[in-house]
């Protein structure tokens, strides 16, 4: 059977979910849960971009 | 806790991702063993994350997050005593065996090694295990969204159940692992977030250490006797019963998980699944486990926040992971929460659906009702056993809502087929005199003396409808200890029975048994794709956090 690799459709996924956090974060920065402090969307965002970026970075290495 | 456009929106996504990966593999599945056994072709780091991401369905999110509350830190045993070892022995020890035979299933290897009845056995007991695993595994989601979010059951069961059957009826079990690492991600992006926050928030490990009972956050130190933790387990119960026989019952027989390993692409990777596999497994912990103790420690720092109480005035664990998000988690990261908690539900539905697929085509319709049609008929078969399969899923999460002690009752009887199981694989592995008489009369008698001790035991008012010989501190040492009785009763029953009848001949056992098959031979493969040297480096790893935790 011939795969394709998930790498694409992950990082893809992640980056939209970072965007969505991201743009969360930027045009409601003071938007906190009862217990947070921090801008966590903004945050969780970065990170979830980047690991959606990293994801694709490996896979277009591959291919 | 209210779900905004955002959280919807992350929902959304995720939905449209795992049904558009179902629907990229549908023109690549064109057999059945495309569609069941994914013809043995996935990559290792796919195999080895869908291997631990099978194992994360909701009922383990929840349920680790709210031990960890009743318990602290001593539920890590769940995972570095009651996981670790097992994973790391099925990869270097039982794989070569499971890969090597060429067998498409677990029972199928049964049928190799054994004969027919042992077959048959495994087989149905096990189609109908994941049917209710994964009916109440939805009915423990649906209650969970009703609670917390206000959701409808019914909506909420067959929504979830709706995507799940798509994306397996379009790329089958390639479909279901491919999504399930996906979900493990979003899991991990969902969780983590929570416990850095709670942990934080807590003080860290020493501030929360500070505010609790110390056997909260000591997994050793308080197991010399059943009366000094909560779990009311001592040393020899809790390695013997959950770290031997349960553990390895589940890691090393159940097809669920053994499944994702056989998918893999060649014998080297089939083994080292489950060992790299034990890497992120032995971290999760502190993902699901950490932020219930965090909830105990936050609930005694005046900020607002406590524990949920059931009617009767006792905390409601099972909720510690939902009103924390409420509580630590803002529109848009709350929405990726809540995904995480349902992608865990659907890796935990779609492995049982793919595993029952499987199992219900090449066990019992292609061993016992059609035996030599045409492919294309079997894998019109295995598509039509995934609407059937999730059909009886959902019935499963009804019967559920009927009857209060249904998940205690399946939970028990899971014990009973599962602990006598690895026995059976045990001897017919590694002992080449045992042969099928012994294996089924042995699991036959383990499953009988699992019954007979539940029956004479009582913990916790459960058990004992024979007579109470004996009372257990808790019904997780009863489990411990009559998984153990089971496993026990099997053992000795197979070598006997084994020991009066006739083997089969050496020669029809090659590939089946150890010391009549050739062995992976590793020279000159290097370091990092050598199973034992893996195996190693985890087990090392393993220790120290033992140690770290002690």
């Amino acid at each position: 059977m011939n795969m394709w690799d998930l790498r694409t459709p992950s990082g893809w996924f992640f980056v939209v979910l970072g965007v969505i956090l991201l743009a969360a974060g930027t045009v409601v920065p003071g938007h906190r849960a009862p217990l947070t402090e921090a801008n966590v969307n903004l945050y969780t965002g970065i990170a979830t971009l980047l690991f959606g970026g990293l994801l694709l970075w490996m896979a277009r290495r591959v291919s | 806790m209210v779900l905004t456009f955002i959280d919807y929106l992350v929902l959304a996504v995720y939905f449209a991702f795992v049904i558009g990966i179902g629907w990229l593999l549908r023109k690549r599945v064109s057999s059945s063993a495309d569609f069941l056994t994914s013809a043995r072709s996935v990559p290792l780091w796919i195999t080895s994350l869908a291997f631990v991401a099978t194992n994360l369905g909701a009922q383990e999110l929840i349920g680790m997050c709210a031990s960890g509350a009743k318990y602290g830190i001593m539920t890590s045993h769940f995972y570095w005593v009651g996981a670790i070892p097992a994973m790391l022995f099925v990869g270097l020890f039982m794989m070569p065996f499971y890969y090597g035979s060429k067998a498409r299933s677990v029972p199928e290897y049964l049928k190799l090694r054994y004969d027919e009845k042992t077959r048959a056995f495994n087989a149905i007991s096990f189609a109908v295990m994941t049917l209710f695993s994964s009916g109440i595994s939805m009915y423990a989601l649906g209650l969970l969204f009703q609670l917390v979010l206000g959701w409808s059951f019914t909506a909420s069961v067959l929504l979830s159940a709706a995507i799940v059957l798509v994306y397996t009826y379009l790329g089958g079990l390639t479909s279901a692992i491919y999504n399930e690492v996906l979900q493990f991600f979003l899991i991990v992006a969902g969780a983590a977030p929570l416990a850095i926050l709670a942990v934080n928030k807590a003080g860290g490990w020493q501030g929360m250490a500070s505010r609790l009972d110390p056997v909260m956050t000591r997994s050793w130190a308080y197991l010399s006797h059943p009366s000094e933790n909560p779990m009311g387990v001592e040393v020899i119960g809790l390695v013997m019963g959950l770290g031997f026989v349960l553990s390895f019952g589940y890691w090393c027989t159940n097809y669920l998980v053994v499944q994702r390993a056989m998918a893999a692409k060649n014998m080297a990777d089939a083994r080292l699944t489950p060992i790299v596999g034990a890497f992120p497994k032995m971290f999760l912990p502190f993902i699901v486990i950490v932020p219930g103790i965090a909830a105990v420690a936050l609930s005694k720092m005046g900020l607002g926040y406590s524990l949920p109480l059931k009617e009767s005035g006792v905390p409601n664990y099972d909720l510690a992971l939902t009103t924390l998000m409420a509580q630590f988690y803002p529109s848009g990261l709350l929405g990726v929460g809540i995904t995480g908690l349902m992608a865990s539900f659907m890796s935990g539905m779609a492995g049982n659906v793919t595993a029952f697929n499987t199992v219900w085509t090449y066990d019992i319709y292609q061993g016992y009702i059609r035996k030599n049609a045409p492919d294309a008929h079997y894998l019109w078969v295995a598509r039509m056993t995934t609407i059937v399969g999730v059909i009886l899923s959902i019935g499963a999460a009804y019967l559920a809502t009927l009857y209060n002690n249904i998940m205690d009752l399946l939970q028990l009887v899971f014990g009973f087929v599962n602990a006598p199981l690895f026995a059976t694989f045990l001897l017919g592995m590694f002992w080449k005199r045992s042969t099928g008489h012994g294996a089924f009369t042995g699991l036959a008698s383990g499953t009988i003396a699992a019954a007979l001790m539940h029956g004479l035991t009582l913990a916790e008012g459960k058990g004992a409808w024979l007579a109470n010989l004996h009372e257990f501190p808790s019904t997780m040492a009863q489990n411990f200890w009559i998984a153990l009785g089971a496993w026990t009763a099997c053992f000795l029953v197979t070598i006997v029975v084994s020991l009066a009848t006739k083997p089969r001949p050496a020669e029809e056992l090659r590939s089946l048994v150890y010391g009549l098959t050739e062995l992976p031979r590793e020279e000159g493969v290097v370091w990092y794709r050598r199973p034992a040297w893996i195996a190693a480096l985890a087990a090392v790893i393993c220790l120290l956090l033992n140690f770290l935790f002690w």
